[in-house]
């Protein structure tokens, strides 16, 4: 029995040795582990306050969104069919090119690491990223999915974003999402990638993407051009709930401020709606921004032979909304777009 | 062996004992995964094919006698009737054309859906669906529901159901749930029961003409109907067997959910038909929750999910469903939507660490939502065992199932903690505290009806444009406004 006994001290003392001399002192915790992107947050600060401030973070909590998919006392969504892609289980448990599944914990995180990161266990556990780290608790695994447009695509699809993309002028130059929605942080890649994800909610985006231009032309009429100059997908593109108007007016002329019409509007009128109809809009055409559209638009005797103001407003809802009532105005009636919608280019035609 | 020596061996045994896995929790038997779809698809589809139809007659010919019944005057008028009776099957894809063509008036339009459904036979009813479903005009829509109702096969139940989810157009509602109404399917009353209570609305009395045969028939009111589809007691109103092509329909349904369709409309559009079905559905959706695609078995658990209490013939079997680790969580929550107590215990014993994250959350909301008893200290000790803000969601998931058991003063101060933070999990929060105020003000809870109108004071007007900074706003003030009545409201339990 003692000889038993030895025999047992000596193994128990071999596997301690073995295990304080192992290569990895502190095995890596298995992906299946983690249950929320505030986990994340402790080795990837920057990272974290970055996806924290995107829209991808905001994705179930949006008030716009959770607006448009009926939102019910409960605090779930009650349009489900909008949950897949807004709290998304991990993308690498369903594919490329696979619609994503719903998941029920942690929808108040939206679009998070979790989902674009966690490998799940039946394929080797860890997170997908650009390094192998065994030593690090999360397991890091390279995974050149990441970088493609299909791993976005598997939501932003839904909106045929990425059938838009393929073959554009942009993806002819060798861009992809990345390049735009996130970039490597003050152009290095050894500072990794921007998680902010930019997108339709960063003016500054937009105002890249698509250019306009007015001039006088023939038979006292004005042509407009909108031009998508990005090229690497529609304008706008994804959100169906997003829309772009252009509107005009007569130049304000003896004041500095905007011209009030006798309503109290700005003296806008609409003149075109680039628009991708929802799926109960059967009646509704699609007339989105084409990736390589010039879209030409004539202004018909304008009111004065003065000069003549355009502008291309930005909406990230579709329908302009009495501020009052909050009943959805004809966009055809709307004469201040400012209330509801953001400017992002205005010409004048003198 | 020397008393030291088996000292020392009991203590490690039990220390190695203590270091095994958690006991397993009890087994489910769970579906065998297989072609359910395929099967149910390859038995059924032939029940749906129609004899072909004769050789046409000429449209021009067809058209001619709508033209004379459009326009004709008298005995003159019924002439076509005789005509188009003895052209019987050959006169029906003439019919359909004209039907659809808006180039032809729409007196002829209107009286080639006449005749349609006149000729009585299976093809022309077809006609008349597609009519109902894809006219450009809602006139046209209204017509093909009126005849459609008249004579409607049950396999168009599930296209008929999907049409609300789309139609603008009043007339075109109303017939379309009358000729669900006629098949037992009371998905439309609600609408039926708005469209009598508008006042000279040209729908209100075909409307209350329709509630008042319903009422006839099955000696329930309206809102009695209402109540009824929406419970577990919804087995108890009329339930047709449902024909083999109606089965086979519902197949072909469940066959656009597969993870071959990535585009969500088509999805969408059959979640929504197959949540509209009666009670006797669920029963015939369940074996979907074991198909080989874990789409299919997924979405068939958010249909049950969606049809609530009246899915309670799914209930073993969304049971089962829960030993799937794809399907559990949403399993777990229909279980808790549709309502299964008997489901109780087993997702009590999900809410253990030894199950996946997802699950145990999901069986947290499930409880919430079963609202029994039993649940009860399992969910304050799973509330106190998850300070870990890694928990956080399975914690407000815990919360707010305490907060359905009248058990909210517990959570209350957590949950107000949770909202004054503000960020992502406040909006859930919210939720948990208003619905903890409204419950102690319908219980009569001292205080608590100050605290709710406090509460509402900042409701956003009906109507306003949501706007997240606004909301976010709002959150915060109501945080602050109400520190004051927590700590009076939930005293420590």
């Amino acid at each position: 029995m003692r000889k038993l006994l030895g025999i047992v001290l000596v193994g128990l003392a071999l596997w301690l040795g073995a295990a304080l001399l192992s290569e990895n002192p502190l095995p890596a915790a298995q992906a299946g582990t983690f249950t929320s992107s505030t986990q994340c947050q402790e080795c990837h600060p920057q990272v974290y306050a970055e996806w924290s401030e995107s829209q991808h973070a905001q994705a179930w909590i949006n008030e716009d969104v959770r607006a448009q998919a009926g939102e019910l006392p409960s605090g779930d969504f009650a349009n489900k069919d909008c949950v897949a892609c807004h709290s998304p289980r991990p993308i690498f448990g369903t594919g490329l090119g696979k619609r994503v599944l719903p998941r029920s914990s942690r929808r108040s995180e939206g679009v998070d690491c979790l989902a674009c990161h966690q490998i799940p266990a039946d394929q080797g556990g860890g997170m997908a990223g650009t390094l192998s780290n065994k030593s690090a608790a999360c397991n890091p695994q390279p995974r050149l999915e990441l970088q493609r447009v299909e791993y976005c695509g598997v939501c932003h699809n839904q909106h045929k974003t990425v059938d838009q993309f393929v073959g554009s002028p942009a993806d002819e130059r060798g861009e992809d999402c990345l390049s735009c929605h996130m970039p490597f942080r003050q152009g290095d890649p050894n500072l990794g990638r921007i998680h902010s994800m930019h997108g339709g909610h960063s003016l500054d985006l937009v105002k890249t993407a698509v250019a306009l231009r007015a001039e006088r032309s023939g038979n006292n009429t004005v042509r407009v051009e909108v031009e998508n100059v990005f090229g690497g997908h529609s304008f706008p593109t994804d959100e169906r709930s997003r829309a772009a108007d252009v509107f005009w007016r007569p130049a304000p002329t003896g004041a500095d401020g905007p011209l009030l019409d006798a309503k109290g509007g700005n003296g806008w009128r609409h003149l075109d709606r680039m628009r991708s109809p929802y799926r109960n809009e059967t009646d509704i055409p699609d007339t989105l921004l084409l990736r390589d559209e010039t879209r030409i638009l004539t202004i018909d005797n304008p009111d004065a032979a003065g000069p003549v103001q355009v502008a291309l407003y930005y909406k990230l809802a579709p329908y302009y909304r009495d501020p009052e009532t909050g009943e959805a105005l004809a966009t055809e009636t709307v004469d201040t777009p400012d209330m509801d919608a953001n400017l992002v280019h205005q010409v004048s035609v003198e | 062996m020397a008393k030291p020596a088996r000292r020392m061996l009991l203590p490690a045994l039990l220390a190695l004992a203590s270091c095994a896995k958690a006991p397993e929790p009890a087994t489910l038997a769970p579906f065998e995964l297989g072609p359910v779809l395929q099967s149910n698809l390859a038995a059924l589809e032939p029940a749906l094919e129609l004899d072909p139809l004769p050789e046409p007659a000429k449209a021009s010919d067809v058209r001619g006698l709508a033209t004379t019944r459009a326009t004709g005057s008298g005995a003159y008028r019924d002439f076509p009737l005789e005509d188009v009776k003895q052209l019987g099957a050959k006169a029906i894809a003439p019919l359909g054309a004209l039907m659809l063509d808006a180039s032809a008036s729409g007196g002829e339009r209107t009286v080639a859906a006449e005749l349609l459904a006149r000729l009585d036979h299976p093809a022309a009813r077809e006609r008349l669906l597609a009519g109902a479903m894809h006219g450009l005009e809602p006139w046209m829509r209204s017509w093909s529901a009126y005849y459609l109702a008249q004579n409607t096969p049950d396999h168009h139940l599930p296209d008929l159901v999907l049409r609300f989810k789309y139609e603008k157009d009043p007339t075109a509602y109303c017939w379309i749930a009358i000729a669900l109404a006629r098949l037992d399917n009371f998905t439309g009353v609600p609408g039926l029961i708005d469209l009598a209570s508008r006042v000279g609305d040209p729908n209100q009395a075909e409307a209350e003409k329709a509630l008042l045969a319903l009422e006839e028939r099955l000696g329930k009111t309206p809102d009695e109907i209402v109540q009824l589809w929406h419970s577990h007691r919804a087995t108890e109103l009329p339930q047709r067997q449902p024909s083999d092509k109606l089965r086979a329909r519902i197949w072909q349904t469940v066959s656009k959910l597969t993870g071959e369709h990535f585009q969500l409309r088509g999805v969408d559009d059959a979640r929504f038909a197959l949540t509209g079905l009666g009670a006797w559905a669920a029963a015939e959706l369940a074996p979907a929750l074991g198909d080989e695609d874990v789409y299919v078995r997924l979405h068939t658990a958010q249909v049950l999910e969606r049809m609530g209490p009246r899915a309670i013939l799914a209930g073993p079997d969304l049971q089962r469903a829960l030993a799937e680790p794809q399907l559990a969580p949403a399993a777990a929550e229909a279980l808790g939507r549709v309502g299964v107590p008997g489901a109780e215990p087993l997702l009590r014993e999900r809410l253990g660490p030894a199950f996946d994250y997802e699950l145990r959350v999901a069986s947290a909301r499930a409880l919430g939502r079963l609202g029994l008893p039993a649940s009860g200290p399992a969910l304050a000790e799973l509330f106190a065992a998850t300070a870990d803000p890694a928990l956080q969601d399975l914690r407000l998931a815990t919360s707010t199932a305490l907060v359905l058991l009248d058990d909210g003063d517990r959570a209350a101060p957590y949950l107000h903690g949770v909202l004054s933070a503000g960020g992502p999990p406040s909006a859930a929060a919210a939720t948990a505290l208003e619905t903890w105020l409204v419950r102690g003000k319908d219980q009569g809870r001292a205080g608590f009806s100050t605290a709710l109108a406090a509460w509402r004071q900042h409701d956003p007007p009906p109507g306003t444009i949501p706007d997240s900074e606004k909301a976010a706003r709002r959150r915060a003030a109501r945080a602050e406004e109400i520190a004051e009545h927590v700590g009076d409201l939930a005293p420590a339990p």
